[in-house]
């Protein structure tokens, strides 16, 4: 596979479409600006082809589709998003502070795909990183010392304890919540200011519908200022409620992937500290 | 609900956890709903609807939640479909979202396997990310973007062209808010979806090697330019001027070329539709079309009609229902029925104005510093510019042309620094047909390399000295770069350079350098082309380019969207030399460093070719017998260019109050 030379958050749809293809066991060659990729039988079946040709512009990084065909393109994006869900990853740290240490550190990484209420909030992905168990002494390896665990480490790794990943879970449910409020929060005033608006209109409204029944009627006008006064206070207040609420409900987080990292001394693999 | 939970904020508060849409009661207000939780103070502030009104209250006052199902608040939120459950905990959000099914699974994964390959968790990832971009609701090309400073309007005009102008659009933003990153913006979007494959980017030649550069530079696309010769048709991405490509030979194949998208640039070019520009471009009918004018009409109005029926042809009807229904009689300029005309143009016209954004534009501040030339100078460009003038007069007019460039070249060079015209005396030393004349040029070359000042040089040391900011001087020689360099350092001033024959790692290490630590940026023409360096807001010209494009790109590297300050522009030049004459027409004439001129071209005119007003320049000079001749005649130059900026100034204002008048600003909404 050839990588962007500028790294992945740089890469474009062919180099992901390769990339997809690739981790499917597809033998991917690049030639020039087009990648060539022969798809085993079972990819095969599930894409409908047995050849996928992916062609870039001479530019390197502008694109096109799979064989310029929106729909295999798709598919294969779709193909992307529905495999590598979960992910152990593990980065080695010195035997002397491991054996200083007591036991394994773990922390947890959930993505999280957020799909607002509001169409003015953009769809976004977030990446929370979240330490596992009370407390974990010492800073985290940096991304780049976290590889993936080989079989046999799996085997030897201990798994996290599951009250602590529990918790990890809440406090992400916690900071998740938070985004969710701070992104939603100047569109919520938006609404606010305008039924604030809308509010002073009927107000104003009302207020002539009070003076004509003083002149009109001699009837105690200031209990009906009150009862109108009310009612238009709760009308108000019902109109937003029920936006907010809507809002509220319409937001959909869904946990796409999670990683679980753990620290293992260093020169012996598979053996946690 | 929330009241229940108490926790004590960061700064020694009290946080007892209430959301909007909480119902509580106060034992006097009665009972209200929130409609507003602030952090005030380490406070939570809260906004409560009451019947009598809304009131702000600290959740301090005795507040009390009403019950756990609110009446008219927001109801908790619904609960998740699988209820997740690791280790005897029940995973419930608190929030005011839901949770998708499925993390429940995940979370048993992370705890007892099976897990995926890294290599496909990245690419999850990966399409993850990319499968949030989808239609044109958020920008792709915005995190491919080098060196861009990305303005409000400029990505809203992006996504106006691309999604309610579905890729043809006319954009006609005044002078100096960047409709060449809006039209790149659209091309890079388009490419990166793959909407595009083949692109055309038509300009006039004056203005092919600023667009290379800024495609190359920020857009990251490499653009073959269309020359003679080479099989450019093959090229998906060309770059080419509008002249070139309509010629006879060129216009079949562009034709043939079936490009996707077309950008033209100074598009009130097109204004005639009796022109073969016009013609050639309504042959191409591309899928997508960009126009780039500041100016779209200049005399009539039918000049945006034609504009319009490139892009949408048939909008504004026919060219004489058009006339009737939108244009005054007697008056081809003036408009009528401008509500309607504004609705049809805001179809397919994107105009922002300066006064519609809140950016703030810097002014350019000029100080013409004149110097004497010591003696030893002054007689040696005295004598360099009369050898220049036998030289140039002593040959026929047939071969005149084989030695004037050289000429030229000298004559610039020597209004530089004797250091520049040296190399050049040596190069005429060596010439074939120069014998009549190898004393005096051996003498001139002796003079020259005899020199080691240059009366100039005081000049950047009064301005160093009286600011502490950063300094880029611009200076058209190597020669003269050098020696600037090599005095500033003497003196202990941390410099930078700057020049062609850098590698392009080099380049950006001198910028870097620049930027970070040294104090003065010494920068041949090299540095004019497409960098930024509005870090800096101080410019000398310690040599004067004779071709005005030339000036205004260097201003133009430093006095641009983003530049915080004030430029200050210094133009050194020494009394009696042609750059003092250059320097009077460019400054008083047409007032090149004050103000910035969209299209420099209408006001050159005829001398908008390349090269044309230098040679011009040179013939005056060359040709002169005395201060008179050259008085006149660079008067009658000068006079041509001021008809050139009135006129220019005439189309700007009547552009300004019709299409302003007619409201098509901004979003055309």
């Amino acid at each position: 596979m050839v990588r962007n030379r500028r790294g992945p958050e740089r890469s474009v749809l062919p180099d992901l479409l390769a990339a997809v293809l690739e981790s499917q066991q597809a033998t991917v060659h690049r030639r020039g600006t087009a990648w060539e990729a022969e798809l085993p039988p079972a990819l095969a079946k599930e894409l409908g082809t047995e050849r996928v040709r992916i062609l870039a512009a001479p530019a390197g990084r502008a694109a096109r589709g799979a064989e310029n065909d929106a729909a295999l393109t798709e598919r294969i994006l779709l193909l992307g998003r529905s495999r590598g869900a979960v992910a152990r990853l593990v980065a080695p740290v010195a035997a002397g502070r491991a054996a200083a240490g007591a036991d394994a550190k773990h922390w947890v990484r959930l993505h999280w795909r957020i799909r607002y209420g509001s169409d003015d909030v953009a769809e976004e992905l977030l990446t929370q990183t979240l330490p596992v168990g009370g407390r974990v002494a010492g800073s985290r390896p940096p991304d780049n010392a976290f590889r993936e665990a080989t079989a046999e480490e799996r085997v030897r790794l201990v798994p996290p304890d599951p009250e602590a990943l529990a918790s990890a879970w809440i406090r992400g449910l916690r900071l998740l919540e938070s985004r969710i409020r701070q992104r939603m929060k100047p569109h919520e005033d938006k609404m606010r200011r305008e039924l604030h608006r809308e509010m002073r209109q009927l107000s104003v409204h009302f207020r002539s519908l009070i003076a004509e029944e003083r002149a009109g009627r001699r009837r105690r006008a200031e209990d009906r200022e009150a009862g109108r006064m009310l009612q238009l206070k709760e009308d108000w207040e019902r109109k937003l409620a029920a936006a907010i609420r809507q809002r509220a409900l319409d937001t959909e987080a869904r946990l796409v992937a999670a990683a679980l990292l753990t620290t293992v001394p260093e020169g012996k693999p598979g053996k946690s500290v | 609900m929330g009241a229940s939970v108490t926790r004590e904020s960061r700064r020694g508060g009290v946080y007892r956890g209430f959301r909007v849409g909480d119902r509580v009661v106060h034992k006097t207000f009665g009972e209200g709903l929130i409609v507003e939780v602030r952090d005030r103070d380490g406070f939570e502030v809260l906004e409560i609807a009451f019947p009598d009104g809304i009131r702000r209250l600290t959740s301090l006052y005795p507040l009390e939640p009403v019950g756990s199902a609110p009446r008219g608040g927001i109801a908790p939120p619904a609960p998740m479909p699988v209820g997740p459950r690791v280790g005897g905990v029940e995973l419930t959000p608190r929030g005011q979202f839901r949770i998708a099914a499925g993390a429940e699974e995940i979370l048993q994964r992370l705890l007892v396997g099976p897990f995926d390959p890294l290599r496909e968790h990245d690419v999850r990832l990966r399409a993850e990310r990319y499968s949030l971009h989808r239609g044109f609701d958020r920008l792709l090309c915005v995190e491919h973007l080098h060196d861009v400073h990305k303005y409000e309007h400029q990505i809203q005009a992006c996504m106006t062209a691309l999604r309610r102008m579905r890729g043809r659009a006319l954009l006609a933003d005044e002078v100096g808010l960047g409709k060449t990153i809006e039209a790149g913006l659209v091309l890079k979007e388009y490419l990166l979806r793959g909407l595009v494959q083949r692109a055309l980017v038509l300009v006039p030649a004056s203005l092919v090697e600023q667009w290379d550069q800024e495609l190359r530079r920020k857009f990251d696309l490499e653009f073959a330019i269309l020359k003679h010769g080479t099989p450019w048709w093959e090229e998906p991405l060309l770059l080419a001027s509008m002249d070139t490509a309509k010629l006879l030979r060129h216009r079949d194949k562009v034709a043939a070329a079936a490009f996707d998208l077309v950008i033209v640039d100074e598009a009130h070019r097109l204004k005639n539709h009796k022109t073969l520009a016009w013609k050639f471009l309504d042959r191409l009918a591309p899928r997508y079309l960009l126009l780039l004018t500041a100016t779209p009409v200049q005399n009539d109005l039918h000049e945006i009609y034609n504009l319009v029926q490139l892009l949408r042809p048939g909008l504004l009807g026919t060219y004489r229902t058009f006339g009737r229904e939108f244009m005054r009689r007697g008056d081809r300029r003036m408009p009528q029925n401008t509500g309607r005309l504004a609705t049809l143009l805001g179809e397919t016209m994107i105009r922002t104005t300066r006064a519609s954004t809140s950016i703030r534009f810097p002014k350019r501040q000029v100080t013409n510093v004149h110097f004497d030339l010591t003696e030893p100078e002054r007689a040696l460009y005295d004598d360099v510019t009369k050898l220049v003038r036998r030289l140039v007069l002593g040959q026929r007019e047939s071969r005149r042309g084989a030695i004037k460039l050289t000429l030229l070249t000298l004559q610039k060079e020597i209004g530089s620094s004797s250091f520049a015209a040296a190399p050049t005396l040596a190069k005429l030393l060596q010439r074939d047909g120069m014998a009549p004349f190898r004393a005096d040029v051996e003498a001139l070359w002796r003079n020259a390399r005899g020199i080691e000042t240059n009366a100039k040089f005081e000049g950047i040391v009064k301005i160093l000295q009286g600011s502490r900011d950063k300094v880029v001087i611009f200076t058209q020689f190597r020669a003269t770069l050098e020696f600037i360099t090599r005095s500033l350092r003497a003196r202990g001033v941390r410099v930078a350079t700057f020049h062609g024959a850098l590698s392009l790692r080099e380049k950006e290490e001198a910028i870097g350098q620049f930027r970070d630590r040294a104090r003065v940026l010494v920068s041949t023409e090299a540095g004019g082309e497409g960098r930024n360096l509005q870090f800096c807001h101080i410019l000398v010209n310690y040599d004067l380019p004779w071709n005005p494009m030339r000036i205004e790109q260097r201003i133009g590297r430093l006095h641009r969207l983003g530049q915080e300050h004030d430029v200050h522009v210094f133009n050194f030049t020494a009394r009696n030399t042609v750059e003092a004459y250059v320097l009077e027409i460019v400054h008083e004439k047409i007032n090149l460093f004050r103000t910035v001129i969209g299209d420099l071209d209408m006001v050159l005119g005829p001398f908008a070719e390349a090269g044309s007003f230098e040679d011009a320049v040179f013939n005056i000079w060359s040709h002169a017998r005395g201060d008179r001749d050259l008085e006149r005649e660079f008067g009658k130059l000068g006079a041509a260019l001021l008809v050139g900026r009135k006129r220019y100034d005439a189309v700007e204002d009547l552009d300004r109050q019709l299409l302003d008048g007619l409201g098509a600003d901004g979003d055309g909404a």
